[in-house]
């Protein structure tokens, strides 16, 4: 193994520190004209009518569309509750209910207000908890029962009308274990966590251009995470069969969760049609923020039974993911986040009931740790504070409730290259974990805390590739999957070159194209590596096969004798060989063509997985793989001003295999940086219309380097317990780097200040509130 | 610099400072009161919709190549570079610097002008007659990358890529000025910039190898 292990240069940085990879936004066209939103200011209302006649009188207009002019279908991830302009009613601010290509964008967004829309006014519902309740004051879809649903449910005697997901886990004796602990000494440990709003704010909003050609046909240029569930998407939305649609994949300028759909690229496609030119859709920064898919909060309600020794005997959940409008691609995270309540440890009882509701705000969306990283919260916390009153260090208390090598969890996962001791013992080495943070001078503190983290790859799921061999013994991979800054096309192009003994230079990818590239589900989930690896390394295998079945004869040798590296087959034990050129042997009129037939390696790498119960949460595998990491943080917090800054912070993470040691690095610590940034500052607020106030990247504060720890503070862990199923071993590393991220610093505060902080963000305006309170208390708030 | 001075510069323009300082006023002012953060800084263009639009040909001097285009009082630097066109139709076609947040609040549209890193989306084109521009696509010497550029590549400072051309350029200026910075300048004189996967630590690694290569 020559490449894959190394730390290779990433393949497409030249082009990125010159200015020449082309995004999205840098696509010209000829006659290409640019699109722009018109979009409600209300979080709920009737649209009783709308006249474009201004707008379409407007010089330099090209075309205004509403739902009028679209198919009238509904979208979704898995219930299909979305129109891609409003149809009847708006349900959150900054819906689309209408849109405008002109010659400039100046003129789009011009004629957009002189689109005018007569609303009636409907009372908002903002709280999720009001939501939830059988008889909520609103109710945002009225229609829900007639939607088509791709997922079932938990049972329930009665739907709260503003209810989109349930999903329970029944697993062993729950009132036992509060018995036990109670009759036994034990403890139970009650507490409430909520996380807050947070956007993907990506530094290449969302986009696409639209082009038809004459054959009815539409290609779409979008940035974004899945070329084959884009398509899909949008034949759904425009009524075309699939066949007639092609998605390219330019440079991704980041995705993180952000870019699963492209809703704007199905509207530029519309107006594209109506004008019969091409159309430019780039959202604005204001946009972006305030009315594309976000994390949106959870709350969760936790009760841990733990025996006088602190062993986690039982656990009851109850959570709410605070909806938006539609459901989206937040879909499925009141279930994902349930993985981490089990986590990595063992526990004889378990009981969740997990929600997912409607409210008048931004759709709930994915964003790297896909409710892992919001449930981590609650969980890792919960196990501080198990640990400070059992009076057992918060180190050894998680390792005596770790579950062993080929147990399963409480939803029934194998636990697998279970890595969780390691990467939290190498993790509490690195920080120094049994020396105490040093005192300073008031009104600074120091302190230390640490928190363990999961992150499970979904299934079913399936990606193929395909491996062109050239004459000259290059290789061309081509491969729907797409890489947003991860790296995944380095590491593609890492397999290829070990499993044929070549150069890298000698591979090229050639990009997603639905037209050209294979289908791949989606780069999400960390599961390219995992997935994509797997299907590339098969496709090689599968071109070699077909290699040394053309050389067989050339050599008078059996194929399996044969192998091939460096652009050579040769009979194994002996010194016969020959060229890979060789087998393109049959000479035309000025040029060569293989002897046989192209030689074209395919492959498909395939997941299956039977869906849990939603009414008990039990089944059979569910998911991928399972991921583990440990994050440590040393903070120095003042207690006048509430500011928190990061001293030291450690991230060890288990990527079975690094098969590209900087490139796991780089997610250590830009994991880490984002999740540093949704631990202490990251957080969208509303006014109390529903529209988010804040939605610039001068008031949406993401980190800068100014909060980044110098670096000889920063340190990157690499755990390598190899996954049978993975390529070489290696499992996915994007987001497990942002799931302890929070409660280790949450941790952290605690032990410098003696305070808990509940609801994430952890600003300073919450800093100091909770020190005063402690203050005016004569002791700490929590635990 | 004195009214009639700037309108000296501005070639034949019909431009005048009051519509100058309308085009640019008019967007402040409705970024600032607009009813919604969803109408953005081109509510502008609503203004003056239905008004004439005075245009003026100016010269810019941009990566050593004469330049002449036609813009508007309002018109940035970034919008010249990225959509422009030369006043013979071609397109200025220099995307590599990115329109990220296009109100000075993340740098990924940061080029040189005389040697200083300015935001490309907050510098008019008018004020950048007469100064040296220097883009992202300007720093290679044909296939050599410039210092900045071959340690971005070689500590791996990038992922996505978005924000890399406003940092590359950002960093060469600030190592112009500041040779060999230590830790706490570099976080100083990259504060301006933003990364949204977080690569800074390789940031910083790249701007000390960088500084060492040019002899800092």
């Amino acid at each position: 193994m020559a490449v894959v292990g190394t730390s290779t240069k990433r393949i497409d940085g030249i082009e990125k520190v010159t200015g020449t990879a082309e995004f999205t936004t840098d696509i010209v066209l000829p006659r290409m004209i640019h699109a722009k939103l018109k979009r409600s200011p209300y979080a709920h209302a009737k649209i009783l009518g709308i006249d474009t006649s201004k707008a379409e009188q407007m010089p330099g207009v090209r075309a205004v569309i509403t739902a009028a002019d679209l198919p009238d279908v509904r979208l979704g991830v898995l219930t299909l509750d979305e129109h891609l302009l409003a149809h009847d009613k708006t349900r959150l601010v900054g819906e689309p209910v209408a849109a405008v290509a002109a010659d400039t964008p100046e003129i789009a967004r011009a004629a957009c207000e002189q689109i005018e829309v007569e609303y009636e006014e409907l009372a908002p519902l903002f709280d999720p908890e009001e939501a939830i309740k059988l008889d909520p004051p609103v109710v945002l879809h009225e229609e829900y029962e007639e939607y088509e649903k791709l997922l079932e449910i938990a049972e329930m005697d009665e739907r709260p009308p503003n209810l989109w997901q349930a999903y329970r886990i029944r697993h062993g004796d729950i009132d036992d274990a509060f018995k036990k602990a109670e009759d036994e000494g034990g403890y139970i440990i009650e507490n409430r966590y909520a996380t807050g709003y947070v956007h993907t704010a990506c530094m290449e909003p969302h986009g696409a251009v639209a082009q038809w050609s004459s054959d009815g046909s539409l290609t779409l240029w979008a940035g974004g995470q899945s070329p084959y569930i884009a398509r899909d998407g949008l034949a759904k939305a425009l009524d075309l069969s699939p066949s007639k649609v092609r998605v390219i994949v330019p440079f991704v300028g980041g995705a993180f969760g952000g870019k699963l759909t492209v809703k704007e690229g199905a509207i530029a496609a519309s107006l594209a049609h109506k004008a019969g030119r091409p159309v430019k859709i780039i959202l604005t920064r204001a946009e972006d923020l305030a009315a594309t898919a976000a994390r949106t909060p959870f709350i969760f309600d936790i009760k841990d039974a733990v025996t006088k020794d602190g062993i986690l005997i039982g656990r009851k959940v109850t959570s709410i993911l605070w909806g938006g409008g539609y459901s989206g691609e937040g879909i499925l995270k009141p279930i994902f986040s349930t993985h981490l309540y089990p986590g990595s440890y063992r526990l004889a009882a378990l009981w969740v009931d997990s929600y997912g509701v409607y409210t008048n705000r931004v759709s709930g969306g994915a964003l790297r740790g896909y409710g892992c990283a919001e449930s981590a919260w609650a969980v890792e916390t919960q196990m501080d504070i198990i640990a400070r009153k059992c009076d057992i260090d918060a180190v050894e208390l998680r390792i005596n409730n770790l579950l062993t090598e080929g147990e399963r969890t409480a939803i029934t996962m194998p636990a697998h290259a279970f890595s969780a001791h390691e990467c939290l013992t190498k993790c509490a080495d690195a920080i120094e974990w049994e020396t105490p943070s040093e005192s300073l001078e008031s009104p600074w503190y120091r302190g230390k805390g640490i928190a363990l983290g999961n992150k499970y790859s979904f299934a079913p799921t399936a990606s193929s590739t395909e491996l062109k061999v050239h004459e000259d013994a290059s290789c061309e991979l081509r491969t729907s999957a797409v890489d947003l800054g991860q790296g995944a096309y380095t590491i593609l192009t890492q397999i290829v070159a070990d499993e044929f003994g070549i150069e890298i230079d000698q591979v090229k990818l050639v990009t997603p194209d639905t037209a050209i590239t294979p289908f791949d589900h989606v780069a999400g989930s960390s599961r390219q590596t995992f997935h994509t690896g797997n299907a590339t390394r098969m496709a090689c295998d599968d071109a070699k096969r077909q290699i040394r079945e053309l050389a067989a004869s050339k050599l008078e040798a059996d194929p399996d004798d044969l192998e091939v590296s460096g652009g050579r087959i040769s009979v194994k034990g002996s010194s016969k060989s020959i060229e890979v050129e060789d087998l393109f042997v049959v000479e035309m009129l000025a040029g060569k063509r293989p002897a046989v037939d192209e030689i074209i390696g395919k492959a498909t790498w395939e997941v299956t997985a039977s869906p849990h119960d939603p009414n008990t949460g039990q089944g059979e595998e569910p998911m991928a793989y399972m991921g583990h990491g440990a994050q440590a943080a040393e903070v120095e917090v003042n207690v006048e001003t509430g500011q928190v800054r990061i001293r030291r912070f450690v991230s060890a993470i288990d990527v079975g295999k690094a098969m590209n040691p900087q490139g796991v690095e780089m997610q250590n610590y830009g994991g880490g940086c984002m999740g540093i940034g949704i631990a202490l500052h990251e957080d969208m607020c509303f006014d109390a219309n529903g529209e988010m106030t804040n939605a610039s990247l001068m008031d949406y504060k993401i980190p800068s380097i100014v909060e980044m720890p110098l670096n000889e503070y920063m340190e990157s862990i690499i755990v390598e317990v190899p996954h049978q199923h993975g390529p070489y071993g290696a499992k996915g590393a994007g987001e497990i780097v942002v799931v302890p991220t929070s409660p280790a610093i949450g941790n952290a505060i605690y032990d410098a200040i003696g305070v808990r902080i509940w609801d994430q963000p952890l600003t300073p305006e919450k800093v100091v509130k909770a020190w005063k309170e402690k203050q005016a208390s004569g002791n700490g708030s929590g635990s | 610099m004195s009214k009639e001075k700037e309108k000296d510069q501005t070639q034949g323009t019909s431009i005048s400072r009051r519509s100058f300082l309308k085009g640019v006023g008019t967007g402040a002012v409705a970024a600032s009161v607009a009813p919604s953060v969803l109408i953005d800084a081109e509510t502008a263009a609503e203004a003056q919709m239905g008004e004439e639009i005075t245009r003026a040909k100016i010269k810019l001097d941009i990566n050593d190549k004469a330049y002449e285009v036609e813009v508007e009082s309002r018109t940035t630097l970034l919008s010249v570079l990225r959509d422009g066109f030369d006043t013979s139709g071609n397109r200025v076609d220099l995307t590599g610097a990115k329109p990220i947040c296009e109100r000075g609040e993340c740098g990924g549209c940061t080029v040189q002008v005389d040697g200083k890193a300015v935001y490309s989306c907050m510098t008019l084109a008018l004020d950048a007659q007469g100064k040296q521009i220097t883009t992202v696509e300007g720093l290679a010497d044909g296939d050599q990358l410039h210092p900045v550029q071959e340690a971005f590549v070689q500590h791996d400072a990038l992922m996505c890529g978005f924000c890399t051309p406003g940092f590359v350029v950002a960093a060469k200026s600030f190592l112009d000025q500041n040779p060999s910075p230590s830790h706490e300048e570099i976080k100083e004189g990259l504060a301006g910039n933003i990364c949204r996967c977080g690569t800074y630590p390789f940031i910083f690694e790249a701007v000390k190898t960088a500084s060492r290569k040019m002899g800092g």
